[in-house]
C-alpha cells in the first residue's frame, strides 16, 4: 500500500472512512515535498478527502462488495504544484450533474464536496461517465 | 486527544436551554456521527439554544459542516439557534466557500457565541411577545 517513485506516491485505500486520516496525512507527507505552504496543505488536505468521500459513499452500489469498494490515490509533484488523482471503479455519472449538484449544496449528492474541492485547488477536473468509475484530478500551486 | 483518537466531544449544560458542545480533533466522516449523536441528544433534551466550541477543532468538511447546519435547523424549529466559535484559519475558509458564516452566526470564541444567541433569544422572545430569558 505505498509504491513510490520518480516522486510519485500511489496508494489504494480501502473506501471506508476510517482510512480518510489515512489519505489526509499523505496529502500532508507529499505537500511538504511539493514545497506547498501550511495553508496550502489544508486546502489540499479537504479537496482530497471530499474526493474520498464522495468515493465512499457514492460510487458504489449495494451489490459491491466491500473488499471491491477501493479508492486509487496518485500524488505527485513537480514544478512548485503537487497533482492529486482520486478514482474509483465505481457506477460514475454524467459529468453533466455536476453543475447541478454544486448548486445543490448542502442538500445534493456530494455537491458541496465538489465545490470545496473547486474553490480549494487551482486547477479541477472531473472525468466520469455513468458505469464507468470516476477520476478527480486536482493541482495545487504553491503559494510561497 | 488519546492515540488513536481523532476527535474528542464534550457538552456541558449552561442552562435549562443552552449547552455547549466542544469538539476537538479532526471533524470528517469517520469521527462526524459522534458530533451528530451528540447535538441529537442535546436538542431531545431541549438545549434548543447550542454553542458549538471547534476552537480546539483542527480539520472540518462538509460532512461536519452538514451536520452542523442539521443542527442549526433542528434548533431553529424547535424556536432556539446554533452558533459556532471558530478562530481557525483554515476552518473559516471552509465557512466563508461554502457560505454557511452567517446561518451558523461564526464568531471568534465561546464568549462571543454565547452572547450572540442571547441576542438571538431575545430578538426571538420579542418577537413573539415572550419576555426573554
Amino acid at each position: 500500500m505505498g509504491e513510490r517513485d520518480a516522486g510519485t506516491v500511489k496508494m489504494v485505500l480501502p473506501g471506508r472512512p476510517e482510512f480518510l486520516l489515512v489519505a489526509r496525512l499523505a496529502t500532508s507527507g507529499v505537500g511538504l515535498r511539493a514545497d506547498l505552504t501550511v495553508d496550502d496543505i489544508e486546502d489540499l488536505k479537504v479537496a482530497v478527502a471530499e474526493a474520498c468521500t464522495n468515493v465512499i459513499n457514492h460510487a458504489f452500489d449495494d451489490s459491491v462488495k466491500a473488499a471491491d469498494r477501493v479508492i486509487k490515490l496518485r500524488m505527485s509533484v513537480g514544478n512548485g504544484e503537487m497533482t492529486v488523482e482520486v478514482e474509483d471503479e465505481g457506477r460514475g455519472f454524467d459529468p453533466k450533474e455536476l453543475e447541478r449538484s454544486k448548486r445543490n449544496g448542502l442538500d445534493g449528492k456530494g455537491g458541496l464536496g465538489f465545490g470545496l474541492m473547486q474553490e480549494l485547488t487551482d486547477t479541477f477536473r472531473v472525468e466520469s461517465a455513468p458505469g464507468s468509475g470516476t477520476r478527480v484530478i486536482m493541482v495545487k500551486r504553491a503559494t510561497r | 486527544m488519546q492515540e488513536g483518537e481523532t476527535v474528542r466531544i464534550q457538552t456541558r449544560d449552561v442552562d435549562d436551554r443552552t449547552a455547549v458542545c466542544r469538539v476537538a480533533g479532526e471533524l470528517d466522516a469517520y469521527t462526524a456521527p459522534e458530533l451528530r449523536d451528540a447535538l441529537v441528544a442535546l436538542v431531545e433534551l431541549g438545549k434548543i439554544w447550542v454553542v458549538a466550541d471547534l476552537t480546539e477543532l483542527t480539520y472540518l468538511d462538509s460532512t461536519g459542516l452538514g451536520i452542523l447546519v442539521g443542527t442549526a435547523k433542528q434548533c431553529r424549529q424547535a424556536g432556539g439557534d446554533l452558533s459556532v466559535a471558530c478562530a481557525r484559519r483554515n476552518l473559516l475558509k471552509i465557512f466563508q466557500i461554502s457560505g454557511t458564516q452567517e446561518i451558523l452566526n461564526v464568531v471568534a470564541d465561546v464568549e462571543a457565541a454565547t452572547a450572540r444567541l442571547g441576542e438571538l433569544c431575545e430578538a426571538h422572545s420579542a418577537d413573539s411577545g415572550e419576555e426573554a430569558t
